[in-house]
């Protein structure tokens, strides 16, 4: 019986040792628990903890949803390049968008996760982090034709918190300018890396916190953008842009050679998304043979049915895995 | 059942669990040549590997390296006797390797390779391998050359693609031997017949848009 018990209370620390030793005593004494006895005290304590961890998730899980509407909206915007001739003023509006999430949204994330376990809630903000990184690729592909790095967009999401009003948090400006463009090979070694500490240090009155997020949602954000690369160079078709569809193909391409050579992946969402992914590039892979076959042939709307039709198997599963 | 009998149970299993450990830490490692050379074999889709496939052949050669070594000590550890009773682990990977090994083969002598040619590649000498995993690797080497006739009409090579659908014909003929059940839909074997058939059509269809085109020579 009292075996069970401490079980029932176990690994919550310091509370549960107290309870332990008191417990025999009440039990002695009487089999009604009353109202104030050590051991109801705990279970106050377990249920503010418990609520209180759920009240985070949902406060994140909220964030989170957010941050992918607006990347979603930030992506669709992202779109209009390829029928849009103002590409600048499209890839400015982008980028103020971007930042703001930066500076509001995931500071909130900072804020809520600051000194808790680094993994306790990571699937609350999941979706939304793959959102962004798949928002920000693109339009770092739109921009400059390459990937950014992970550190550059996570050395962006360090902030200063004063302790005093927390809600004055203010976005720190990276001071160290690094390449932007990343090479395919450099992705791979920064898989390898050590995952980023979520630091906390004390600045006098402020603090400064740098958001953790995992590497993986990177890896499957990156996976996400394939689609999104797909669709914008069928679109390029259409306008008539060929250049850029024979671009984002090599893009894609080199992406998922890449990406095939990650070992010692234990994670089934990423085999599943790099499914996904040479789906979309056979796709692109079609419309450049369609577009060197038959571009001179027949009119550009036509050529985006034909891409669509041609040489698909529905029913084959296509992996290398 | 005495309880004597369970202990000895036990330690079954439990040498039994080692010997799994053992195999799996293999594969694993198995597991990095193999995606290297997958991922060197995959620049014949691009342009520049394209118009170079022979060092890319040779690259993709020095990974094998590798997979010999992993594989000769995959054999030290697992007898003949015990092979198959870890196909869940190794069915992926060998299939994978038949793969590459039937690209390889294909992209340097244009010739299919056999399974003992395969076997013998790859080092394996004490353990078998299925005719069917070698099957299935080469369904997945037709998938392969779809794409490589398909971009090679955009690379502009326009004879590639009938080298390509001369070679899958013969594919097709030799997996023709295999007997097959007509009846029964959901066999492994009849997928793969059809994979094969469906791949060799959409060939068929690459070099009919070009011909159309009196394209070829």
């Amino acid at each position: 019986m009292a075996d069970r018990k401490k079980r029932g209370g176990g690994g919550r620390g310091g509370n549960n040792r107290r309870f332990d030793k008191s417990h025999s005593k009440v039990a002695k004494k009487s089999d009604d628990i009353v109202e104030d006895s050590p051991l109801i005290r705990a279970f106050i304590s377990y249920r503010d903890e418990l609520n209180d961890n759920y009240d985070r998730y949902e406060r994140l899980y909220k964030i989170s949803r957010d941050i992918t509407i607006e990347s979603k909206r930030i992506i669709f915007q992202l779109h209009l390049v390829s029928t849009d001739a103002s590409k600048e003023k499209i890839l400015e509006e982008a980028k103020t968008r971007l930042d703001k999430l930066i500076k509001y949204n995931f500071a909130d994330l900072a804020k809520e996760l600051e000194g808790h376990s680094r993994y306790q809630y990571v699937r609350a903000y999941t979706s939304g982090v793959q959102e962004f990184v798949e928002a920000i690729t693109f339009y770092h592909y739109l921009e400059s034709g390459t990937i950014c790095s992970w550190n550059d967009i996570l050395s962006q999401m360090t902030y200063h918190v004063s302790s005093g009003r927390k809600d004055s948090v203010q976005n720190e400006e990276s001071d160290t300018v690094k390449s932007d463009d990343m090479s395919d090979d450099k992705l791979s070694e920064s898989e390898n890396k050590e995952e980023m500490n979520q630091s906390v240090e004390p600045i006098g009155e402020e603090r400064k916190v740098a958001l953790f997020i995992p590497d993986w949602d990177f890896i499957l954000g990156l996976e996400d953008l394939s689609g999104e690369l797909m669709r914008h160079s069928i679109k390029c078709v259409s306008s008539g842009r060929i250049e850029e569809t024979f671009k984002a193909c090599d893009f894609i391409r080199n992406l998922y050679t890449s990406l095939l050579t990650l070992t010692q992946v234990h994670n089934r969402e990423f085999f599943k998304k790099l499914n996904v992914m040479l789906q979309s590039l056979l796709k692109v892979e079609n419309a450049c043979h369609m577009i060197k076959l038959r571009g001179s042939e027949v009119s550009q709307d036509l050529l985006v049915h034909m891409i669509g039709t041609f040489n698909t198997n529905e029913d084959e599963e296509c992996s290398y895995d | 059942m005495m309880l004597q009998d369970i202990d000895e149970l036990n330690e079954y299993f439990a040498s039994e669990e080692t010997l799994q450990e053992k195999v799996q830490v293999i594969i694993d490692r198995l597991d990095i040549p193999v995606r290297k050379m997958l991922s060197t074999l995959q620049m014949i889709h691009s342009e520049t590997g394209f118009k170079t496939i022979n060092s890319v052949c040779v690259q993709a050669r020095t990974h094998l390296v590798q997979v010999k070594r992993d594989i000769d000590e995959l054999q030290t550890v697992l007898s003949k006797f015990d092979f198959y009773r870890f196909i869940e682990m190794w069915q992926n990977i060998f299939r994978k390797l038949i793969f590459l090994v039937s690209l390889l083969v294909y992209l340097e002598d244009d010739r299919l390779v056999t399974l003992e040619e395969c076997a013998e590649i790859i080092g394996l000498h004490n353990l078998p391998i299925d005719e069917e995993i070698y099957l299935s690797g080469l369904v997945d080497l037709s998938r392969e050359l779809v794409r490589l006739a398909t971009n090679s009409v955009t690379y502009q090579d326009y004879n590639k693609p009938s080298q390509i659908l001369d070679f899958i014909n013969r594919l097709y003929t030799c997996v023709l031997s295999f007997d097959v059940d007509e009846e029964d839909d959901d066999q492994q074997m009849n997928k793969n017949m059809d994979h094969v058939k469906n791949n060799l059509r959409n060939v068929e269809k690459v070099v009919y848009s070009l011909s159309s085109r009196k394209l070829l020579d």
